[in-house]
């Protein structure tokens, strides 16, 4: 299905020292899901947020769990680069602190050559549906493993958010569809405004133990 | 607590996503190794820390991740001015 | 007993609404409404507290934040104490349970009024530098007693039981104060589609005219403050807060407001609610309505028990229908404090008269009150007071109109309570927070806020407006500054008012009145009631030479209790100016620090407490080391095991030697994750390599993988790891777990803006895969049980190789490098199945008593092998070379990398440098000290020479000897030389030079079958 030579290349068939005889490929893409019957757990699998989530006094957080994170990196005054994420993701690429929604993914913008794509789709499939596109200087990491996504509802949504954090997500400041990585608890996160009461969080793995405990102890006694 | 535009994200944020990396608009020679000890030596330690007006790096480190420079006063602690590297 | 002191009708208070307390273990009664001081006052009690130094019974003197005396302990339970709560602002609960919290044991016993003369002679104006700095060591054995005696209140023993939180806040206009200023301010604002606080520290919005008898719109002011908080109430952008005190105004506009939400309902908080919240507010604009605080005139025993400011005293009449006492000498230099007079008088009570320090004061209100038959004596002072557990009369005498000296016949006055107003404060604290320093107002003997970079207006007395007229114009033209500035539209003129200007006759220059005798010998005259600090005090330290103010203070401890000087601070600075023979601007102020108001530790912290106080990372496997007996180390905010209790109570050094020796006789496991992971990708990755590194990466091939060290400009090695290479332009870096954040910043930082031209992407992957470490030579053969894919034979997939296959059925990326000097595989997978994979190892792993390791084993396992571990064996003085690692640097590189220029200063290069080495004790089972320093004689003369110091010392299970690095001056050409490592304890360690590698020199252990 896909031309490109992966790193599966660097088996025991093909040794390294005879790589002179293939095309060498640019970047590794791996593969780095199984379809076997195996456990996974994802980052908040031991908290309170696992499974159904918690949710008290119009506060809800619950995970969603497994997406496939990609990191993209690339030069947005190169058109090249433009045309061909917007041709294979099929969505825009947002502007700056916004985000492009589409069926399956969402686009965060990140910094100023930087952008998070969360999709359900594989994560494989989508890193090399993109690479297959792109050409020149670019970057594409797989953070699936790393990260994970929150969802956060409610009307009193916002109140966990002014605790949580200095910035100013009133509507006028922080309207729907706005995302930003900013200070969270004492971790960080980042936070995008899906519609008047619902956030989305993206927490880092080895966070999302504390940050879960926080918003435990947030929403419990809010 | 500081509150200070992120010349790139275009927004003022608060002084906890930030840090300062080091003065402004130093610039590593460009070939190092002709320098003298003096020379080099003023490019790896000799700083300005000027009382009152002073240019300073500094990096959006939970933000964008990117570098840029702040000219600020350092007796009033009023920011007059942030800029791209 | 009975509340004899209450009014009939009158006050602030819910009367269908008693409420009993406990003050210094006595029953008291109270309404609903009513603080600890209005209710004691109602019931007569005149003593609080014995002072400091003196050991003088004291009573209530203000009504609000600027009280100095009735400083309380609260708490029924351990674990609802709190120190330090005014009696003025605490309001009563039913149940409530407070004791003073100076006069230890009691400040009702006179104990401390006999040892308080001792005291007194004990502790001079500066005692503390005198007594107790000298000698240093016995301050620790004064404090205990000192504390003690001083009452400063003590911490709970246990937890808090309650919550509190913290809140931030983004807004347009902060309002600090809730006074006519504020709250016009806040009123006109209203309508301008900007987001306000309104923040009060008092349990009430309405400030000073809560206790006015003036009109606002031709209206009684109290109906125009319902109204207009009625209005606020509605707005949805109008945040109105009570009971909380702006404490901090910081850089840019950030301001921290403590709320006492539920400090008023009970011992604990109801169920839900936080008991304080702290709220951090950034807001475009502040108004400061923050009011003046009334100042008592000083003067001979001003502290009996019945001196109050005069405000005060109409402040318990208007808003608790509390009367203080039955006869009342008023002392005024000013205008304002009549109103007293007239209120005392309207409850039927008697004045016998008004001491006016003024000449000839002919004001309007001077006038009312000779019109209701009160006696005025004009141009005269009380220069003392009798009484001492309470006010039994006052001595009057003329005073100069210059103030300076007092004469003529002196009178006694018969009276219970002494009023005396020495004119306002303006409270500016506030406003010099971020530096800006107070102006000298002569007019009005008052500082008032200077001027200011930030957003920031003042309005109303803090500003010296006093006349309700100006000061309400002052705020209305603030909040019109404010839309004009900010463009904003306006939807209704809000705010305007009619109020009947009330001019006052000029306030007389006077803090101090002065005794007949001179200064030293007159009755003590206090300044600082919190402190005992008094004029003769102030005196002293001048004469002995303490001329600036911020000396004096030092000196007399001035303005050093929980109360910060509010009440006493500006009639001190008069009296160094007086002393000095200075003006009071060129004296100063003492500068104003946040907090204005104690904080409680509770609210600080908010729910950053126990485990949420700082973030712990975990990784993937975080819960399987927790179920098997692991013990955790911090590595910077990870959580790593640090060795696993095979059973519980296993001693540490027991559980490393199992360790150590499984790993070097069959194989061990370690959860490897935490170490920093950065993907890089791009055509110039190789080339950004080796300007990073020190040694050269132009030629590493896909498939393999290369040890390299980062040095900073100076040479200097700060991190080091292996880095891979994945595919032609893309490779993977692993650094030390401290420093990943660390070192991904480092590389944009050179690549943002020394290297911009080269492409090049970094990313952090750290937390995406979980990297499982197994190590010994059976590593190999417990690997093929789980491993497709991977031909793991010895000749295919050497050491320093990587590969891709399936562990455990799950993709992997296993990296052939070793930290142990054993086989080792690093297996990485994709984070959510770390645990699987984790698991699947250890089932597979039981033939071969797989062991579970941790940081500790890992430390001991490499230094058996003489790995150094960047942080631990250097400490960012030390250079490639002086860790013995030539082999590491590339001279060849076209590009100067970072480093290179640094290492070649004359410095690094000079003979006699510190190089590390192995050390090796004489008696093989002494360990030396980590940092314990080297010398060639240890008998000869002090100081030592020292030689350099140990960095890395442990226990070697599989050598079964002690180990050690260190560093040596010139250490490599000393190979076989005695070194003594001198302990604290005076033993000497004796030891020897050696290589660092102390297992396996030749390297053949990881190359096993
Ligand atoms: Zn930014």
């Amino acid at each position: 299905m896909i031309q490109m030579v992966t790193s599966n290349m660097l088996n025991d068939t093909q040794h390294p020292d005879e790589k002179n005889t293939i095309k060498p490929a640019l970047y590794a893409l791996m593969d780095q899901c199984t379809s076997g019957d195996v456990a996974m757990e994802s980052p908040v699998v031991h908290t309170a947020i696992a499974n159904d989530g918690i949710q008290n006094n119009g506060i809800k957080v619950v995970e969603e769990a497994f997406l496939s994170h990609l990191v993209i990196r690339g030069n947005v005054n190169d058109q090249d680069f433009i045309s061909a994420i917007e041709t294979a993701a099929s969505m825009r690429l947002p502007e700056k602190l916004q985000t492009s929604q589409g069926a399956h993914a969402t686009i965060y913008w990140v910094s100023p050559d930087e952008w998070l794509i969360a999709t359900n789709k594989d994560a494989f499939e989508t890193e090399a549906n993109l690479r297959e596109k792109l050409s020149g200087h670019y970057a594409l990491v797989n953070v699936s493993g790393g990260q994970t996504r929150l969802l956060l509802s409610g009307s009193n949504s916002h109140r966990l958010l002014h605790a949580a954090s200095p910035y100013d997500f009133h509507l006028s400041n922080f309207p729907v569809g706005k995302v930003i990585t900013t200070v969270f608890a004492r971790a960080q996160a980042l936070i995008h405004r899906k519609s008047i009461d619902e956030w989305e969080l993206i927490i880092r793995r080895s966070f999302s133990d504390y940050l879960a405990l926080w918003i435990e102890d947030f929403i419990i006694s809010c | 607590m500081f509150y200070i535009r992120c010349p790139y994200c275009e927004e003022h944020r608060d002084e906890q996503e930030f840090h300062r990396v080091a003065e402004a608009n130093l610039v590593r020679p460009s070939d190092p190794d002709g320098c003298s000890d003096q020379e080099w030596g003023e490019y790896l330690y000799f700083r300005k820390n000027t009382r009152g007006e002073y240019n300073e790096l500094w990096v959006h480190s939970v933000g964008c991740r990117k570098f840029f420079n702040i000219q600020r006063n350092t007796e009033t602690y009023e920011i007059l001015n942030t800029s791209p590297v | 007993m009975t509340e004899i002191n209450r009014l009939d009708s009158g006050g602030n208070i819910d009367r269908t609404q008693k409420i009993t307390f406990t003050f210094n273990g006595k029953s008291y009664t109270g309404y609903q409404g009513d603080t600890v001081a209005s209710a004691l006052l109602a019931s007569g009690v005149n003593i609080v507290a014995r002072s400091f130094k003196y050991r003088r019974p004291r009573g209530i003197m203000a009504a609000g934040v600027e009280e100095p005396n009735a400083v309380l302990q609260l708490g029924k339970y351990e674990a609802t104490q709190v120190p330090n709560i005014l009696a003025t602002q605490q309001e009563i609960y039913e149940g409530l349970t407070c004791r003073s919290v100076t006069g230890w044991p009691s400040c009702d016993v006179d104990f401390g009024g006999l040892i308080g003369r001792f005291m007194g002679k004990m502790l001079p104006p500066g005692f503390y530098y005198k007594t107790f700095m000298k000698p240093a060591f016995l301050w620790h054995t004064y404090e205990k007693y000192i504390r003690k005696a001083a009452g400063l209140g003590r911490s709970p023993k246990e937890s808090d039981a309650d919550r509190y939180d913290h809140v931030h806040h983004n807004i347009d206009v902060l309002i600090v104060g809730a006074g006519p200023a504020g709250l016009i301010a806040a009123t006109r604002l209203s309508a301008a589609n900007v987001r306000i606080m309104l923040a009060e520290e008092t349990t009430e919005m309405g400030g000073s005219l809560l206790s006015s008898q003036q009109d606002i719109n031709g209206k009684d002011a109290k109906v125009w403050v319902k109204a207009a908080l009625k209005d606020l109430q509605a707005n949805p952008d109008v945040r109105l807060l009570t009971r909380a005190t702006v404490n901090g105004f910081h850089d840019h506009n950030f301001v921290t407001v403590n709320e006492r939400v539920t400090d008023h309902l009970a011992e604990k908080a109801p169920t839900g609610q936080a008991r304080q919240i702290l709220h951090k507010v950034r807001c475009k604009w502040i108004i400061l309505a923050s009011g003046a605080h009334e100042r008592p005139l000083v003067f001979g025993n001003n502290d009996v028990p019945g001196c109050m400011t005069a405000s005060a005293i109409s402040t318990y009449i208007h808003r608790y229908g509390v009367i203080p006492g039955s006869r009342l000498v008023l002392m005024t230099n000013n205008d304002n404090a009549y109103h007293t007079a007239i209120d005392w008088y309207q409850c039927g009570r008697t004045v016998i008269a008004v001491v006016d320090t003024r000449p000839n004061p002919e004001g309007k209100i001077v006038q009312k009150v000779r019109e209701m038959g009160i006696n005025v004596f004009a141009g005269k002072a009380v220069i003392d007071v009798r009484g001492r557990n309470r006010v039994t009369g006052v001595v009057i005498a003329d005073i100069e109109p210059s103030g300076q000296a007092v004469m003529g016949m002196l009178t006694t006055l018969d009276c219970d309570t002494v009023a005396s107003s020495g004119g306002w404060s303006p409270v500016v604290h506030l406003s010099c927070h971020t530096g800006c320093r107070p102006k000298w107002r002569e007019d009005i003997q008052a500082f008032v806020p200077g001027s200011h970079r930030e957003n920031i207006l003042f309005a109303g007395s803090v500003n010296g407006h006093y006349d309700l007229a100006n000061c309400l114009q002052e705020a209305v033209n603030c909040a019109d500054q404010i839309i004009l500035n900010e463009s904003l539209t306006v939807q209704e003129v809000l705010g305007d008012f009619k109020v009947e200007s009330a001019l006052e006759e000029p306030i007389m220059p006077l803090f101090s009145i002065p005794h007949t005798k001179p200064v030293m010998q007159s009755p003590k005259q206090f300044v600082d009631f919190q402190n005992d600090v008094t004029v003769s005090a102030i005196d002293l330290a001048v004469r002995e030479g303490f001329h600036s103010i911020e000396h004096v203070k030092r000196y007399t401890v001035m303005g050093f209790g929980t109360d910060q000087g509010k009440l006493g601070n500006i009639n001190g600075m008069a009296i160094v100016a007086n002393a000095l023979d200075k003006s009071i601007p060129e004296v100063g102020t003492t500068t104003f620090r946040p907090n204005y108001t104690p904080v409680a530790f509770g609210t600080i912290v908010g729910r950053y407490r126990n485990q949420l106080f700082d973030p712990e990372r975990y990784t993937a496997m975080h819960r399987w080391h927790c179920d098997n007996g692991a013990l955790f180390e911090d590595v910077g905010q990870w959580k790593r095991p640090w060795y696993f209790q095979a059973y519980p109570g296993e001693k540490m050094q027991d559980a490393l030697n199992r360790e150590c020796l499984a790993v070097r006789q069959s194989v061990g496991i370690m959860d490897a994750s935490t170490l920093g992971k950065i993907d890089i990708q791009g055509k110039d990755a190789r080339e950004f390599l080796g300007r990073v590194y020190t040694n050269a990466w132009a030629k590493l091939a896909v498939g393999k993988c290369r040890y390299g060290v980062m040095c900073n400009e100076d040479g200097m090695v700060f991190d080091d790891g292996v880095t891979a290479c994945l595919a032609e332009q893309h490779f993977l870096m692993t650094t030390t777990t401290g420093g990943a954040a660390k070192v991904l910043e480092w590389l944009e930082l050179f690549h943002q803006t020394e290297w911009p031209e080269l492409d090049v992407y970094f990313n952090s992957v750290t937390d995406h895969w979980a990297t499982i470490a197994i190590n010994g030579p059976n590593a190999r053969k417990l690997l093929s049980e789980l491993c497709e894919g991977i031909d793991l034979d010895k000749d295919k997939f050497k050491l320093m190789d990587w590969r891709q296959g399936i562990v455990a059925g799950v993709p992997a990326r296993v990296f052939r490098i070793s930290f142990t000097g054993e086989l080792s595989f690093e297996i990485n997978v994709q984070a959510n199945y770390g645990m699987h994979v984790w698991k699947a190892l250890q089932v597979a792993g039981k033939k071969y008593k797989l062991t579970p390791y941790g940081t500790e084993t890992m430390h001991v396992l490499r230094a058996e092998k003489g790995f150094i571990i960047a942080g631990q064996d250097t400490d960012g003085s030390v250079t490639p070379l002086d860790l013995g690692m030539d082999w590491c640097l590339s001279n060849k590189k076209s590009f100067s990398y970072i480093g290179k220029r640094g290492m070649a200063r004359s410095d690094c290069l000079r003979k006699g440098r510190k190089q590390l080495v192995g050390i090796q004790t004489k008696s093989k089972e002494v360990m030396i000290p980590e940092g314990s320093q080297a010398v060639d004689n240890p008998y000869q003369p002090l100081p030592l020479e020292a030689l350099g110091h140990i960095t890395s010392s442990y226990f070697s299970a599989n050598l079964n000897q002690s180990i050690a690095m260190g560093f040596i001056k010139d250490g490599f050409n000393r190979m076989g030389d005695t070194v003594y490592y001198p302990q604290p304890d005076g033993t000497i360690i004796t030891a020897e030079i050696c290589s660092p590698v102390f297992y396996d020199p030749n390297g053949d252990k990881q190359h096993v079958e």
